[in-house]
């Protein structure tokens, strides 16, 4: 099955969104199990698919689906302070796929997480006003155990489905 | 309502008000120029012109002020935390938190009075230019429909599979738990948008996507004075 799939597509921008349904609150950004399957939408669909997967997930908020962190929806939710994580997801999706294309998965994955900080922090800065210090502590660093831990689970679930056979590594 | 009306539906509120007969591009377009205009505000007396604009509208929306406020809850708790931070300078939590306080109104607005279907067409239509990318505006469209029916999907099997673990009532330790049910949910998921895919293909659907970007229907007289008016409040947000 292609990682372009419609369906593959839709499946991993609605699990997106469901990871986004558990949502506590942790500063000016939630916690949610969003970047989780961010990262693994790169690394099953490749980075073309899992970028698309990520923008078709941003496309529902707009439409106005309760589809971002704690039933939001929306265009102010992406163009508000917390939008620089969700153009994030995107750019994280695509990184985690050319890495996961070249072997390295779990580099592309904490590359991933990476470059959702790298777009969401200079955006929050911007929107709330802080400094930098005050930015990374409030948008990064209270999440970084967590993200730690959803790295491992993601490979763990990575390594499962091709275990599986469902789906082939993607190169 | 079941959960995949209830999905479909997300924030619409149905009415047939002057606000729910504009175009959703009419409603993009202004929802981004008001983001302009309110993220560019440099004093809070600036913020009270979207503000009162805002007020205008309303009536010609049907909604109840419970409904806009619905809108504005999730994200108090991220205004209460930007105004904590310039606690310092008065001034700059009311602009930096009304910021915040506004747009969500708007975007509650907007939002609620457009049907989800409206406004994916509406998007769709607009990532038009983006074709010789290789992004398809009808193959987004699609893929959105198939979103749409995927969601309650996803609840009701990770339902089934924690009532499967808890029927056979497995005794093993809480890491090993969540790892089985994680990787037997994505295999599922996986399995099904499979199943769909075989089916699009088969169906050939690909060449007749159900929110086609080409169907969208001229601007009235009404969109055009709302999207110019839309437009004014941006502006004199700015310039004053």
């Amino acid at each position: 099955m292609s990682g372009k799939s419609p369906a593959l597509i839709a499946l991993f921008a609605v699990l997106t969104a469901a990871g986004g349904l558990i949502s506590i609150p942790a500063g000016p950004a939630p916690l949610t199990l969003q970047n989780l399957f961010t990262i693994l939408s790169g690394a099953l669909l490749g980075p073309v698919g899992g970028a698309l997967s990520q923008a078709a997930y941003i496309v529902m908020g707009i439409a106005g689906l309760p589809v971002f962190s704690g039933g939001g929806s929306g265009m102010a939710h992406l163009l508000g302070p917390t939008g620089g994580y969700l153009i994030g997801f995107i750019a994280a999706a695509y990184i985690s796929g050319i890495f996961s294309g070249r072997g390295k998965v779990l580099i592309g994955f904490a590359a991933g997480v990476l470059t959702i900080y790298a777009v969401g922090i200079p955006w929050l800065k911007l929107w709330l006003g802080l400094g930098w210090t005050e930015a990374i502590i409030a948008g990064a660093a209270i999440f970084i155990p967590g993200d730690i831990i959803k790295i491992i689970a993601s490979l763990g679930i990575y390594r499962g489905v091709l275990a599986s056979g469902v789906m082939h590594k993607w190169r | 309502m079941d959960i995949a009306r209830r999905f479909i539906l997300g924030r619409y509120l149905p009415g047939t008000s002057l606000m729910h007969r504009i175009d959703g591009r009419v409603k993009i377009i202004t929802m981004v120029f008001i983001s302009v205009a309110v993220f560019m505000a440099t004093l809070p007396q600036h913020l009270l012109i979207s503000f009162v604009g805002l007020l205008i509208i309303i009536p010609f929306s049907g909604m109840k002020p419970i409904s806009l406020l619905k809108g504005i809850v999730p994200i108090v708790w991220i205004a209460a935390f930007t105004a904590a931070v310039h606690l310092r300078n008065p001034e700059m939590a009311v602009l930096m938190s009304g910021r915040i306080i506004i747009l969500f109104l708007w975007a509650t607005v907007l939002t609620s009075t457009t049907e989800v279907t409206g406004l994916s067409s509406a998007v769709a239509w607009f990532i038009r230019p983006l074709r010789f990318t290789g992004i398809s505006p009808e193959k987004t469209a699609l893929t959105f429909s198939i979103a749409l029916r995927f969601f309650p999907f996803v609840l009701e099997e990770a339902e089934s599979i924690i009532k499967a673990q808890k029927i056979r009532a497995e005794k093993f330790p809480l890491k090993k738990k969540v790892e089985s049910f994680s990787i037997a949910f994505i295999i599922r998921l996986l399995k099904k948008a499979q199943a769909i895919d075989d089916s699009i293909r088969v169906r050939r659907l690909l060449e007749d996507g159900h929110f086609s970007a080409g169907r969208m229907k001229k601007f009235s007289r009404y969109d055009y004075v709302a999207l110019a008016a839309g437009l004014l409040l941006a502006a004199v947000t700015v310039i004053l």
